[in-house]
Formats: structure tokens, sequence, C-alpha cells
């Protein structure tokens, strides 16, 4: 049982595919999430000035501009704009895999809504954000950058794209990686393209942080399913009728060595791997998102 | 055995079609679910593919036999089974010497009885000395618990087994025959003495008429006989009836029998009567021995066939008519003599049963029971149904 129930009853196609609907989710997500713990972000030491203002009783003696005492004889604290210290990229698997579907709501549906939510929580942090959607028809960059639009640019981009196709066999990752500046990158994926792991490690420098949220339907990982189906294949078309049933066993038991494998392959690297499971509460999402960052902006 | 009533509905068997076509054309297509990646679905598909098939072939058989049902429940299907006899049982109908074929039954484990009311153990009564009533006899022997019947006396007529149905498997088999010669009577025709005389061997019987010079009666292919008879004597009409249609059945002559009328041409008229209106032509009439002096008194141990007088072709028959009599080879051979020109009987063995009623015997041998199907049908295939839909619930079809 989600603990979001009331979030999730929002959580409609029609909602969905709207950047109005998208952000008013995300500010659901991450007002609701932050309520009580956000402070102000534009107060701190920086290198562009901001303003000016009267010392207050409280505020840190250190933070007195002693030359405008010299001049006016007044303690004024001196504000400046913080600086933007932490790059994040959403890269996005859109094979076709990820128009899976559990209750009414897509893999790829559940990922627009984490990005959403992610990226509104970075832009109040002063992140700079893109977003890269990618399979192997087209690539939809939206290069990282910290301004007030690059939130709806993201949604737009976000929404304008559905998945299709399946993983690239090998894509060019010169423009996904900086090698000067630290970054964060944020991979979604269901990871069942073998490839995607080869790339994911490939986009791991000493210099950044990788995290990968592997989206598993909950069905997927236990099968029950009652009474025999045709599975489709949304990548390759292939149909395999089985009995759920009959198979049951073996299969979670292929899936959880396979589970392994994939989250022992990333932490080898030294990457964060993090399982969602599409009934996961957004909220924990949320905490595991920013321990990340946190962890990358110190 | 199975029967219906109404074969035209068994055409709706031909609706088992319409699940086949279904099953056939639905090949390769069930409940499809989309699934992200099928490769850890992948391992031994056949195996899997083939219990899938398994099952919808499941529900394919159960659809189809639903079908069946319906359509057996439709065309009224019945089912004929035999009454399941241990007993064999044989039957004499005289105290016979002993025969190897009695002996040989006895031997095979079959009870020997007489064929007489109750049928009781022959080895420990004698034979009842009643008058035997053969069509009752042959019911009788249907309700006993016999499965295998053989009476082993002489063969009554053909006619009057009769296709009594429901009887229990029955033989007739008769003993062999002592050849015997006798004269039947003598009498005189335009002054010409004329003797019949029969002979009765194991192989046949027949009658000449031995005087060379004695005229031939003028043969005719038709006799027209009428039997005139009050409402009390149905019973020996019939039975009268019977042996004249025995007789015709050994004769060349057809015998057109008419009752109670006065049409004319009549060669023969028969009155089974009380009051005996007079009749100038050739009669035969049944006269209790002393029941109308008028017109004729013999004594109470007259012969059964007694003349009016001499040269009269008038015949008095001094008894009732029963089966028994009926079936004494005596009766006939001497009715139809007097009927018949020329009486030459072409009697079959009378060791041997004749096909006729080796054909009743199968007609009589089948004591089956018949079961409507029905109520059995309507549950079966309520049950089925049920089976059906919960088969189909489980396997998500």
């Amino acid at each position: 049982m989600r603990n979001d129930t009331v979030l999730f009853s929002w959580l409609k196609p029609d909602l969905l595919q709207t950047v109005e609907g998208l952000e008013l989710i995300a500010r659901i997500v991450v007002e609701g999430f932050m309520t009580g713990a956000s402070k102000s972000q534009t107060l701190g030491i920086g290198q562009t000035f901001h303003q000016y203002r009267s010392y207050e009783q409280g505020d840190d003696p250190r933070l007195l501009d002693w030359k405008m005492f010299a001049r006016s004889e007044k303690f004024f604290v001196r504000l400046a704009e913080v600086e933007t210290n932490l790059t994040i990229k959403f890269i996005v698997d859109t094979s076709r895999s990820m128009a899976y579907e559990e209750a009414g709501l897509q893999k790829f549906d559940l990922t627009k809504i984490m990005i959403a939510a992610f990226a509104y929580l970075a832009q109040k942090q002063r992140d700079a954000f893109g977003v890269y959607l990618i399979n192997k028809e087209k690539v939809v960059s939206v290069p990282p950058r910290f301004e007030h639009q690059q939130f709806v640019r993201c949604l737009h981009a976000l929404n304008n794209t559905i998945p299709e196709n399946t993983w690239p066999d090998n894509h060019d990752i010169k423009d996904l990686i900086n090698h000067q500046k630290r970054e964060m990158i944020v991979f979604f994926s269901d990871l069942y393209d073998t490839s995607t792991i080869s790339f994911i490690e490939s986009i791991k420098l000493s210099l950044n942080e990788v995290v990968v949220f592997h989206i598993l339907g909950e069905k997927e990982l236990d099968l029950a399913f009652e009474g025999d189906l045709t599975f489709d294949d949304l990548e390759s078309g292939q149909k395999v009728k089985v009995s759920p049933a009959a198979i049951r066993t073996a299969y979670v038991n292929k899936v959880n060595a396979w589970r392994d494998e994939v989250r022992g392959r990333l932490l080898n690297k030294g990457i964060s791997y993090q399982e969602i499971n599409m009934n996961t509460d957004i909220s924990y999402l949320l905490r595991t998102y920013l321990q990340h960052r946190r962890a990358r902006a110190v | 055995m199975i029967s219906f009533a109404n074969p035209l509905w068994l055409w709706g068997g031909l609706s088992m079609l319409i699940p086949l076509a279904i099953h056939f054309l639905s090949l390769g297509q069930s409940k499809l679910r989309p699934w992200g990646s099928t490769q850890f679905l992948e391992e031994g598909p056949m195996r899997k593919f083939r219990n899938f098939r398994l099952n919808e072939i499941h529900l394919l058989l159960l659809r189809c036999l639903m079908l069946i049902i319906l359509t057996l429940f439709l065309a009224g299907t019945n089912v004929s089974c035999q009454d399941q006899r241990k007993n064999k049982w044989l039957l004499l109908t005289d105290d016979f010497p002993a025969s190897p074929l009695i002996d040989s039954l006895s031997a095979a484990g079959w009870e020997v009885r007489w064929f007489d009311f109750g049928f009781p153990l022959a080895e420990s009564t004698i034979r009842p000395d009643s008058v035997r009533d053969y069509f009752s006899l042959m019911r009788l022997i249907a309700s006993t618990p016999a499965e295998e019947v053989v009476i082993y006396g002489p063969r009554p007529i053909e006619k009057f087994i009769n296709s009594n149905h429901g009887l229990p498997r029955v033989r007739w088999i008769s003993p062999p025959v002592k050849d015997e010669f006798f004269s039947l009577f003598k009498y005189e025709q335009g002054g010409k003495a004329r003797v019949r005389e029969g002979e009765t061997t194991a192989l046949y019987t027949a009658f000449q008429t031995i005087d060379d010079s004695a005229q031939d009666f003028q043969v005719s292919d038709t006799m027209y006989i009428n039997i005139i008879y009050e409402n009390n004597a149905q019973s020996e009409k019939r039975t009268l009836r019977t042996a004249l249609e025995v007789i015709e059945r050994f004769s060349h002559v057809k015998f057109v029998i008419r009752e109670n009328t006065n049409a004319l041409p009549c060669d023969w008229t028969f009155h089974l009567e009380n009051d005996i209106t007079p009749h100038n032509g050739k009669c035969i009439r049944r006269r209790e021995c002393v029941s109308n002096p008028r017109l004729w008194s013999a004594p109470a141990e007259a012969d059964l066939w007694c003349p009016v007088e001499q040269h009269v072709p008038t015949w008095i028959i001094s008894r009732r008519l029963t089966v028994d009599q009926v079936l004494e080879d005596q009766f006939l051979y001497t009715m139809g003599r007097m009927l018949l020109p020329e009486y030459n009987l072409d009697y079959p063995d009378r060791r041997e049963l004749p096909e006729r009623f080796v054909q009743g015997e199968k007609n009589i041998s089948a004591r089956e029971k018949t079961v409507p199907l029905e109520i059995p049908l309507l549950v079966f295939f309520v049950a089925i149904g049920i089976f059906e839909r919960i088969v189909s619930w489980k396997k998500g079809l």
C-alpha cells in the first residue's frame, strides 16, 4: 500500500502529459516534502554581490562588511548570491521497455514525476540541471543551466518524448561528461539492456557522482499473475506463452540473481544504485536523492 | 443399446465445429500482457507453450463435451440394457424317457423343470397333470429369473408361439417323433369309398387318399370360410382362426375367412353358437355334447369329430375348442383333411426349429429395459459447465 495515496491519485495520464500538470505535481511533492526544512539560499559568501542589509542580532559577526563600517560607521552585512556549486544531469532511458505499465502508470511516467520533483528541488537549491532523453532513434538534450526557465524547458522536453525503440548500442558520451567540473548524474532506466549498464559504467568518473534509479514493476519482480498469459516483449516484440504459476519460482530466482548482479556491478564501479519499485513512496525517492545531493554538494 | 427419441437433433452435434473453429482460428492468440523484457521467461518456452496449449485443449474438450451432452439431451437419448440373469432352465413338457439332451444340459448346470405353472423342479415332483395354457406359460417364463430357457417337448404349431415381447431367451427343442401310420377315416362319396390316410415320421407328415377309383375333389385356389360365432365364443373363434391359418400355411389353398356373414360364395361354415341356423352347405359345428339335443345328441364320451349323418358334409366338434386341443396334431390334420381335397403338408423337420421361430426367439430374447437419460445428461451438462467456468477462471482464459 502506498503511503502517498493522495498524491498517487493525482497521477493521471492527462495531468502528466502537460507541463503545468507535471510542474504542479513536482511542487506538491517537493513542497510537501520540504515543509519546515527550507532556509534561505541567498544568504552567504559568494563572488556575486547581491545587496547590503543592516546587521541584526544573531547574524554571524564574520559576515560584517568592515569596509562599509569604516565608511559609514554602521554595521552592514554583505549578501551575495550563492553560486551554483553542482550540476545535475538527468539521463533517461527512453527505450520502449520504459512504457511498461502497472496500475495505469508507466515507468516513464514515474520517471517524469521523479525528474520534475528533483528538478524543482534543484532549482530551489540553485543547482544547474539538464535532461538527456536517450533511445536508439533520437536523443533529446536539455544541457544543464541555472536559469528560471530551465525547469519548464526540462518538463517540456519530458512531455514531448515517448518511450520507443531500444537503447543505442554505442552512444557518444562526450557531450554528457564534463571532465572539468564535478557533477551529479542521475540515471533512470530499467536496465534490461546490458549495454545500458556498460554506458553507466563509462560515464562514471572520479570527479562525478552517478546515481542509478533502477525502475522495476511490482509484477516484474514476483510475476503474480493468475492463469496463462502471452507476454509481449515491448522492445523485441517477441511473444512468450507461459503459465506464470508454473514458472514463478524459477522466474523470481532469475530476476533476483540479475538484480544482485546489476547492483554488484554498479557498486563495484562506485556508482550509487537505487532500485525503485513502481509502488515506492515518492518522498522516499526524494530523501534518497537529497542524501546523494548533499554528499556531493559538501 | 442407445436409441434417440428425436434423432434429427443429432445434427446439432455439428455445433461442435464452432468451438473447434474458434480454437483453430485463435491459435497463437491469447490474453496479451505487455512486458518489459521476456529474457527471463524464455528458458524452456516449449514446455510452457505445451502447458498453455494443453490448458486450451482441456477447455476445448470440455466445451465440445458440453455440446455433445446438449445434443444428446435434445435428441432424447435412451439407453436399453438387458437384464442380467444367470439361471438356465430346461423345461420338459412331458415325462420323457432318458434323453442325451436332458442329461447333457443337466450336467451343464441347467435346472430341469416341468413346463407347467410354477415350473416345478422335475427331480423332486412328478409331472403336473394340468391343462397347459401355452400363452400364459410363455408369459410366465418372462417373469422368471431364468437367463436362458430350453423347452423340450413336441413342437407346438408355429402360429401359437405368437410374438410375445419381453421373454427371456427361449428355444424349443422337439424330441424325436416315432413314425406313425394311421388311417384317418373312410367315407363314401358318389357311391365310392375313399380312405384318407395319414403318415407322420420324424421328417414329415403327409396325408393321402388311397382309393384309385375315387374322384378327386375339385381343387380350388381359394376357399371361402365363414365363422359364425356368439359373443361368448370369442376365444374359440380366435383359436379356430389361428388353426385355419396354420392349415392354410401348410397347404396350397388360400383361405378367405369371414366372420358372422352370409356372404357368398362360401365353401365352409363354422358355427360356434348354440342356436344353429339351418344351413345347407358344408359346415362344421361346435356343439357341446348335450347342449342342444334337438339337433344332435351325442354321448359324453363321443369322439371329438362326429358326423351328423352319412353323406352329409356337416361335422360337429363335440367339445369347446381350446389351445391344447388345437395343438393336438390330430385336430389340425383332421380338419385340414376335411377342408382340403388333397391335404399334403409341407411339414418341416420336427426336430429342427423353424426359421421364423428362431427369428421370434431373437425378439423375445431381447429382454431390454429402456432408460431415458435426460436427467443424468442435464445434471452432467450443468456439472461440466460449472467445471468449465472454474477451469477458465483458473487459467485466466
